[in-house]
């Protein structure tokens, strides 16, 4: 028996649709309702004829889908196998079976174009080649059967004397193994054929039970596509548009608060999508219901809202930081661009996942859902038992970390929307944000043993750099106010700051011991420096006006920061391995003016940041 | 809603203010018409009364309760209809389609808002363009479709910002009768326009605003009263003797804003420096000097030529 909704339960369900109502009447008005549902019926019906297609059509395109999708043999491994020639043509099929009549009869002879001439040939060298090499005891009787078929049919193309010499040169290239299986299988398929190609005429190996599941991978890739493109994109551009054109101070006016106003934007997008893809998303549970497998949706259906959730949000972010410039067009074009990118990247590593690479669902989602539908209805059991349990673990971690990150955008674009004098994010929800980018990064990077703790930090590192850099700078207070009227409290957002750098230290030593990361006083100054100055432009970018030169100077110092980054790793790296520490400034080695120039920067840069972020504020604290 | 603005600043540069410790009390009920040229800082002015914007320095009361925090201004919002310059419409939507969306937005819902979009729609005279998409209504169409917008929920303060742009006559005279309206249901109206006529007599009070600052404020009469004063006009009508008239006038430092001719009459529009008692003494020279005085009335200043008077050389 079902427990009824509390007050604050029902409450909080009231202000979701009165938050939602309006974005979503908005997004189906007119006759846009009627449109959507037309075009989603057409997806799911297309869904199930793209299944269909791809599980028995015949084609070649067809039959290339279903190879790379290993759910049939190559027509190569299948002609060798089984002693035969395939054939999509009704016309050549009918041409072949008369050939291969004439064949039958005896003394025919077959033209030296024909398709089964080139298959008969290609047996001749076949079992010439087996002889060449001589069959272990176990085969005697089957090199027997061979020399009698020899012996009966013999070659017509060279005289049978010459003939052991002519395809033994072929053994040259065509080595032949008598242990292999499949090897022995296409001797004794040309033996019993009599030396007489098979003709087939091509049709999909697969059963309905494939097709069904086919048919439920495609629906569910359509199901992913909606919800990973299809409603970031109407989130972000319609937010985009809002700002673009200033429609948003009216909406601003009214009852909804900024939290209903965001809640209003996700609905919207996600309802959109949601739609678009119920056929979809029917068919595809039909089919995994069908297939046996319901049970291994869940993960892939609590993975699926973590990461829309986590893209609506951010496209909402996007398209309000650029929407101030740019049409909600221009905007869309990037957004449509960058998602796409980011599920090409995805369909391309998800289908073809290696253990190696499972830690990337930890930060990418996009990658475990096409993987997880891959594995559900169309598995090529490339990943061991061990490996699927680590996938499902990232699995978890990912949802539970996407949606922890989805949380804390949706408060920073409320807080943005609202349009005061604040930081975007809290201090808790920064560092909640940080500790779940270092756990997600640590999740990417392959296991290392011990001794590989110090490039496991440093690739970690690499990965969180920029969500620090994101955190931070929904740390630094903003407003519709200039810059020189807010206090910047620096010395807060750098103690968090270092909390972050604390925190993904931690992890490493909890993971590899204390003693993996070695301390070499150099590599700690390169990598402290670097930190720094990292932490430093991402304050200056978000709270001062940037320029041109602002920009070329933001360049720089990311340069900077790669470079000294790059120098703290081969330092750390150095001392660990040979107990060799380079120059403190690793130029002067190469030469001394480009030493002097690298101490110069390095007391410069982080000088001048300093200096902006104090000429640019009310003052910093 | 009895409005208070006290000491109210607003900077966006953190050094030139668009709007400097602006004090002013607008009772309940009341219209105030909120005058200035163009970046005087009336529409930041709004904004913040409409609680859509942070003030940099002071306080806004409501009813006598300072709203600070946003919870606070949320809840304020649900009183307040609030038309901001230069608001656009969502051109892809019809204007029933945007009379529902944001009445959804103040909370109405099912056949109470259909009516409420119908009720509005009537009285902006917009019936016949509830199903036009607002990017081809005409600019006039557009601005009444707007106002409309905020007199959705019923509000009891509403803020329009030159509500009266791309209006025709006929609109600016319907949009006058609707607030006038709106005024006489209790609710407290804050209007900001550049066209003095319109507020002229619409207006219970009203608030010139220059460079961010308030030069004068107070009713309509009393403002037109203490400013009168010191700037006195007359119409002097003559039956002869023009070009005398003219010299006497020059010698005594009146300075003739017009002329023009009347039932046969010349007659003059004059401003005189000083009391009563100079514009005497003028008189009986020009009797003395053979001018045929008929008739000497004082004519009562309007808002307009208070503002003219207060605005010379102001503009921002």
């Amino acid at each position: 028996m079902s427990k009824a909704p509390t007050s604050s339960t029902r409450a909080r369900l009231d202000q979701f649709r009165d938050a939602s109502l309006p974005f979503v009447t908005r997004m189906f008005r007119g006759n846009r309702l009627r449109r959507y549902m037309a075009a989603s019926l057409v997806l799911g019906l297309l869904s199930v004829f793209i299944g269909a297609w791809l599980s028995f059509g015949a084609g070649g395109f067809e039959q290339d889908m279903r190879r790379q999708l290993d759910l049939e043999q190559s027509s190569w491994d299948r002609e060798r196998a089984e002693f035969s020639v395939t054939v999509h043509d009704g016309y050549m099929y009918e041409q072949l079976t008369a050939e291969r009549d004439r064949l039958l009869t005896a003394g025919a002879t077959l033209s030296d174009y024909s398709m089964l001439a080139d298959e008969r040939e290609r047996a001749y060298a076949t079992l010439y080649t087996a002889l060449t090499m001589g069959a272990p005891d176990p085969y005697a009787g089957l090199e027997a059967d061979i020399r009698t078929l020899l012996e009966t049919h013999p070659p017509t193309r060279y005289a049978i004397d010459d003939a052991q010499w002519q395809y033994g040169q072929e053994a040259r290239d065509w080595q032949f193994d008598w242990y292999r299986p499949a090897e022995r299988v296409r001797l004794q398929a040309i033996v019993d054929q009599q030396l007489v190609p098979e003709v087939v005429f091509y049709t999909s190996p697969l059963s309905f039970a494939d097709g069904v599941r086919l048919t439920g991978a495609v629906a569910g890739g359509f199901v992913v596509l909606l919800m990973l493109i299809v409603a970031p994109l109407a989130s972000g551009a319609t937010v985009a548009q809002e700002v673009h054109e200033n429609t948003l101070q009216p909406v601003l006016g009214t009852r909804l608060r900024p939290v209903d106003i965001v809640t209003g934007f996700t609905a919207a997008g996600v309802g959109l999508a949601a739609v678009l893809a119920a056929p979809s998303f029917l068919v595809m549970m039909l089919a995994g219901v069908f297939a046996g497998h319901i049970a291994n949706l869940v993960p892939f259906l609590l993975l699926l809202p973590a990461a829309s959730g986590f893209l609506v949000l951010f496209t909402q972010l996007i398209g309000f930081g650029l929407g101030r410039r740019w049409s909600s067009g221009i905007v869309a074009t990037l957004l449509t661009g960058a998602l796409c990118l980011l599920m090409l990247f995805s369909v391309g590593v998800g289908m073809n996942l290696e253990d190696d690479m499972v830690g990337l669902i930890a930060m990418m989602p996009p990658v475990g859902l096409v993987h997880g539908l891959r594995e559900l209805f169309v598995p090529h059991m490339r990943l061991s038992a061990a490996e699927t349990q680590h996938a499902l673990v990232i699995i978890s971690v990912s949802v539970v970390g996407f949606s922890v990150l989805a949380y804390v955008m949706s408060r920073a674009l409320t807080r943005r929307i609202e349009g005061r004098t604040q930081a975007s994010i809290t201090r808790v929800e920064g560092l909640l944000a940080a500790a779940v980018s270092i756990v997600l990064a640590l999740a990417v990077v392959p296991e290392f043993d011990a001794n590989d703790a110090v490039p496991a930090y440093f690739v970690s590192l690499g990965l969180v750099a920029f969500a620090w850099q994101l955190i931070l700078a929904g740390r630094v207070p903003v407003g519709d106010g200039p810059s020189t009227l807010r206090t910047l409290p620096l010395r807060n957002i750098m103690v968090e700051f270092a909390a972050f750098v604390a925190m993904h230290a931690g992890l490493l030593i909890l993971v590899f011991g204390p003693s993996a990361i070695p301390v070499e006083p150099m590599g700690a100054f390169h990598l402290l420096w670097s930190l720094v100055v990292l932490a430093l432009l991402a304050v200056r970018l978000v709270a001062l006006p940037t320029n041109i030169l602002g920009s070329l100077f933001a360049m720089l110092c990311y340069g900077a920061i790669c470079f000294e980054m790059v120098c703290a790793g081969v330092t750390a790296a150095a001392a660990s391995d040979y107990g060799f520490s380079p120059h403190p400034f690793v130029l002067f080695e190469a030469s001394a003016v480009l030493g002097v120039l690298q101490l110069i920067l390095t007391l410069a840069i982080p000088l001048a940041l300093v200096r902006m972020l104090r000429k640019g504020s009310a003052g910093v604290v | 809603m009895r409005v208070e603005l006290n000491a109210i600043s607003k900077t966006y540069d953190g050094s030139t203010f668009a709007v400097r410790d602006v004090d002013l009390t607008i009772p309940s009920g009341s219209i105030l018409g909120l005058i200035g040229p163009n970046g005087a800082g009336k529409s930041t002015a709004l904004r913040m009364v409409a609680t859509v914007m942070e003030p940099t320095g002071g306080t806004i009361a409501y009813d006598g309760q300072v709203a600070t925090d946003a919870a606070s201004h949320q809840a304020l919002r649900s009183q307040i209809g609030f038309l901001g310059d230069g608001n656009p419409l969502y051109k892809d939507m019809t204007a029933s389609e945007y009379l529902t969306f944001f009445g959804q937005c103040f909370g109405l819902r099912g056949p109470s808002l259909r009516a409420k979009v119908d009720e509005v729609l009537a009285t902006f005279s917009l019936g016949s363009k509830a199903n036009a998409r607002c990017k081809a209504l005409s600019k006039g169409m557009r601005q009444r479709l707007l106002v409309a917008r905020c007199l959705l929920h019923d509000p009891s303060l509403l803020i329009l910002d030159e509500p009266a742009d791309g209006l025709d006559p006929r609109g600016r005279s319907d949009l006058r009768t609707i607030v006038g309206q709106i005024r006489d249901r209790g609710v407290t109206v804050i209007i900001s326009s550049h066209i003095l006529r319109e507020l002229d007599d619409l207006c219970d009070q009203v608030a010139i605003l220059q460079r961010g600052t308030i030069v004068v404020s107070g009713e309509v009469g009393s403002i037109i009263d203490r400013y009168e004063v010191s700037r006195l006009v007359y119409e002097l009508r003559i039956l002869g003797g023009l070009a005398r008239a003219r010299e006497i006038l020059a010698q005594r430092r009146v300075l003739i804003e017009s002329e023009a001719e009347a039932d046969g009459l010349t007659a003059l529009s004059l401003q005189v420096q000083g009391d009563d008692a100079a514009v005497a003494d003028m008189l009986a020279e020009l009797c003395g000097a053979g001018v045929r005085v008929v008739t000497c009335s004082r004519v009562r200043s309007r808002l307009e030529d208070v503002y003219n008077r207060l605005s010379e050389d102001q503009v921002n």
